[in-house]
């Protein structure tokens, strides 16, 4: 029984790890653009790129977010059909934002031929990637708490999506600034 | 999840199925047909092709998730995923091999499998390559950029889906859990998924030539390759494929050996080729995405068209982010053989390790020092001054590779080494890797770089430390290994001839492509001026000879890992891990508890290193 507990504790803490150490090598890709983006504009921000839309898609995000954090919050304290619910409408917002970015696309406020519009495709193009697969996994993991019953001593899964949905957060926050602000 | 995947032997999967292979290719047509289908249907422009470059590139996306799925990923991952009791059980037979898998054993010979395959197609494309060679004119290719394709290929195939990919995914996915003790991998599924991005990526960098050769070589340099033909679509895509391989399985070996070892598998007792496999998987988690992300941007480049790499971008840019991940690549290939040397040398003289942590140092200091140094591939573009620092790092980087091949040399000293044939092999290995890692210094030196750079001498150099080094050692340890993975021992004749062939082969034809290139042979072309041609030829025939023996070295191994006679329990008499249980290993590794108490490098004691505590 003693064992039992202390090799889940320790597997729990390997998932934990492996998830963080998964993240941080996805930073990598993006400190590329990030790179190239200030090679090529340094602090340059392009009069046509639209301000509140941005804003709109990041605030979309942080809500989004926020939701899916009361979600784990429920879990933890074996709220299983709170988790469903926030979880989907985290879905909802998340979706939302997507819908704000294909709306930019597609009107091309920014012209895709300019350095700024080369690097605008591309940052809000991975990053917009990175939010769809965070939100398919918000999708499956809400149907799949239902079907398993997660509860307040097994929820990793719940926790998992939110490591994943706060690497979005945050990469759509420095896409904000650096395509907005600086 | 791991509960969702059961081992049943008897009742082989609930509902009938298509064999799992079988079922990937189709998945994989329909979901290239259906998105790139999707594309077409979308694209502004009307009357294009059936097939573009850039639904080639969305059907190609659609047809991996086909395939992904169709070879388990659907029952074995996304209905999981979605909270679905599973319906997917994985058989006891040969049938295991030939779908996602869950035990890291089968994925790693599956990962063995994969890459011993592409070795041999990468070098049947060398064989023709070399032929090529042998006359001053095109007479084999009927167009220089089908020679050109055929040199980028091959490169590409041997760096992303042999050098990276053999000592890790397959013999680390192996035995780095055996040695420490585990019963499994942390993430199982992701390296099980993992090993079926293979064969994805290396047929998308096979039949690459169908959208057109490509000329830049597996650099893809910049801006050649924004003017290129469609196919070198395909060679971002593939190695796409093959390095997001080899990511996952990075993130679930060192997961595994932080957390899974077993009681008393301290770090300072940790095996070498366990440390070469984290310090390994740390450079592929760095310098892995960095390279996708690249290749993204290239491929943005060709399609769109951005011009973040042509003349109105920077060009230079592009080889300086190519390089960034490419010397770290150099080592990747290379830190897991250079700690093979000290896992088999001790074993192989029963003499204790020599400066067992100076040995580790030099690993560790690698891999810091590999992600300073990749200016050196660049000097022909640079100015005086910024080749400085560069050239001084690159020399620096001999001194802790020299700490690892020093304590292998420190450990042979004086003992007396029995020469089977994986310590003939390790042996002829440090040979090469001398060789090859003297003339990097060479290369190092910005008056002969200025010389020798882009002619054969970079080629020469560059093949003894990957075909020298790490080629070398693979095949040691495959022989070293051979009694574990199949309990069956190889011909002790057949090896050693075997290894004298490839050893002259390789020897022959690499040591005078180093003169070849002193005397003006340059890279990357079909013909070259006639006083060239008397030695090209040789080197050809010793090439051919080279190709004969590696053939003969799968066919002998092949044949010892089916029919070849019963191997005893620990045959070198090893005092690792993997060697305490029985061979091949059960699923769970081990029967019982493993606890360590001991060294595993020490030949002056007699207490083995490594108790099972049976379980009741
Ligand atoms: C002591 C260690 C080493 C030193 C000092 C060194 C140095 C160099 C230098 C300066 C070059 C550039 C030559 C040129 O194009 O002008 C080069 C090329 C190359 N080296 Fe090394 N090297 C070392 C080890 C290795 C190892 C261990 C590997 C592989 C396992 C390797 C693989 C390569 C490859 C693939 C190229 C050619 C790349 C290309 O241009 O396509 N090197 N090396
Ligand atoms: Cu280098």
């Amino acid at each position: 029984m003693q064992i039992d507990t202390i090799d889940k504790s320790r597997e729990l803490r390997a998932y934990r790890f492996g998830m963080l150490m998964f993240l941080v090598t996805q930073a990598v890709p993006f400190t590329v653009i990030y790179a190239v983006e200030y090679l090529f504009d340094e602090f340059y921000i392009s009069p046509k790129a639209n301000q509140w839309l941005g804003t709109v898609e990041v605030l979309l995000v942080l809500a989004s977010w926020w939701l899916g954090r009361q979600g784990l919050a429920a879990i933890r304290q074996n709220r299983l059909l709170d988790l469903v619910t926030k979880f989907r409408q985290s879905l909802l917002l998340g979706t939302a934002s997507l819908v704000v970015l294909g709306y930019q696309w597609g009107t091309r406020f920014v012209p895709p031929s300019t350095r700024y519009g080369e690097v605008y495709y591309t940052l809000t193009g991975v990053t917009g990637f990175y939010t769809l697969v965070s939100l398919f996994v918000l999708l499956a993991i809400s149907i799949r708490a239902a079907k398993v019953k997660l509860s307040s001593d097994n929820y990793w899964d719940a926790e998992a999506t939110m490591y994943l949905w706060t690497f979005g957060l945050l990469t759509n926050v420095i896409s904000y600034v650096l395509l907005y602000w600086i | 999840m791991a509960q969702n995947i059961i081992t049943q032997p008897d009742t082989y999967r609930t509902r009938p199925m298509m064999p799992p292979v079988l079922r990937g290719f189709l998945w994989a047509a329909i979901g290239f047909l259906v998105f790139n289908m999707a594309t077409i249907a979308v694209d502004p422009f009307r009357g294009h092709p059936f097939v573009t470059e850039v639904s080639a590139v969305i059907g190609w996306a659609g047809g991996v998730i086909g395939w992904l799925l169709g070879v388990g990923g659907w029952e074995g991952i996304v209905l999981p995923l979605f909270g679905s009791p599973s319906a997917w059980v994985e058989p006891l037979d040969w049938r295991r091999y030939f779908e996602l898998s869950t035990d890291h054993k089968v994925i790693g010979i599956q990962y063995l499998v994969s890459a011993s395959g592409t070795f041999l197609i990468a070098g049947l494309i060398a064989m023709g390559i070399r032929y090529e060679l042998m006359q001053p004119s095109l007479h084999f290719f009927t167009y220089a950029n089908q020679y050109l394709t055929a040199v980028g290929i091959h490169g590409t195939l041997m760096m992303f889906a042999v050098g990276t990919v053999a000592l890790i995914g397959g013999l680390g996915n192996y035995f780095v859990p055996l040695m420490i003790g585990a019963k499994s991998t942390v993430f199982p599924r992701l390296s099980g998924i993992g090993h079926w991005l293979v064969p994805a990526g290396v047929l998308t960098v096979i039949f690459s030539p169908l959208l057109g050769y490509w000329d830049t070589g597996w650099r893809g340099y910049e801006p050649l390759a924004m003017q290129d033909p469609g196919g070198i679509v395909y060679y971002y895509l593939g190695v796409a494929a093959l390095t997001l391989s080899s990511s996952f399985v990075s993130v679930n070996l060192a997961a595994t050996i932080i957390f899974q070892r077993a009681r008393g598998v301290t770090w300072a007792r940790l095996p070498l080729f366990v440390w070469g496999t984290i310090t390994v998987s740390l450079l592929n988690l760095i310098w892995l995405p960095e390279i996708q992300m690249t290749f993204i941007l290239g491929l943005l480049d060709k399609l769109v068209p951005f011009n973040f790499f042509d003349a109105i971008g920077s060009p230079l840019s592009y080889l300086s982010l190519f390089w960034l991940f490419g010397h770290p690549e150099v080592y990747i290939i290379v830190v897991p053989a250079i700690s093979l040397w000290n896992e088999i040398i001790p074993v192989m003289a029963q003499k204790s390790l020599f400066a067992r942590s100076w040995a580790v140092i030099g690993l560790i200091f690698v891999m810091m020092l590999s992600g300073l140094v990749w200016a050196h591939h660049m000097f022909t573009n640079m100015r005086n001054s910024e080749i400085f620092p560069f050239s001084f790092f690159t020399e620096m980087i001999s001194i802790p590779t020299g700490f690892s091949f020093m304590a292998a040399i420190g450990t042979l000293w004086k003992s007396r080494m029995r020469l089977y044939t994986p310590g003939l092999l390790v042996i002829m290995s440090l040979f090469n890797f001398l060789i090859g890692g003297l003339t990097g210094v060479f290369l190092a030196d910005p008056p002969v770089n200025f010389q020798v750079h882009n002619t054969f001498f970079v080629v020469a150099h560059f093949h003894y430390t990957i075909i020298g080094g790490m080629v070398f050692t693979w095949m040691a340890a495959m022989y070293y290994w051979l009694p574990k993975l199949s309990g069956r021992m190889y011909s002790e004749f057949w090896g050693k001839f075997l290894a004298i062939v490839i050893f002259i082969g390789f020897n022959g034809a690499f040591s005078q492509m180093f003169l070849l290139g002193l005397h003006g042979m340059n890279r990357w072309v079909p013909a070259y001026p006639p006083y060239l041609q008397p030695m090209n030829y040789e080197v050809s025939l010793f090439a051919f000879l080279l190709g004969a023996g590696f053939v003969g070295h799968a066919i002998h191994i092949a044949w010892a890992w089916a029919k070849g006679p019963k191997a005893q329990e620990n045959p070198w008499n090893s005092r690792t891990l993997e060697w305490m249980t029985s061979s091949p290993p059960p699923r769970n590794n081990f029967d019982g508890e493993v606890e360590v108490s001991g060294s595993f490098y020490r030949y002056d004691v007699d207490k083995l290193p490594g108790v099972i505590h049976p379980t009741e």
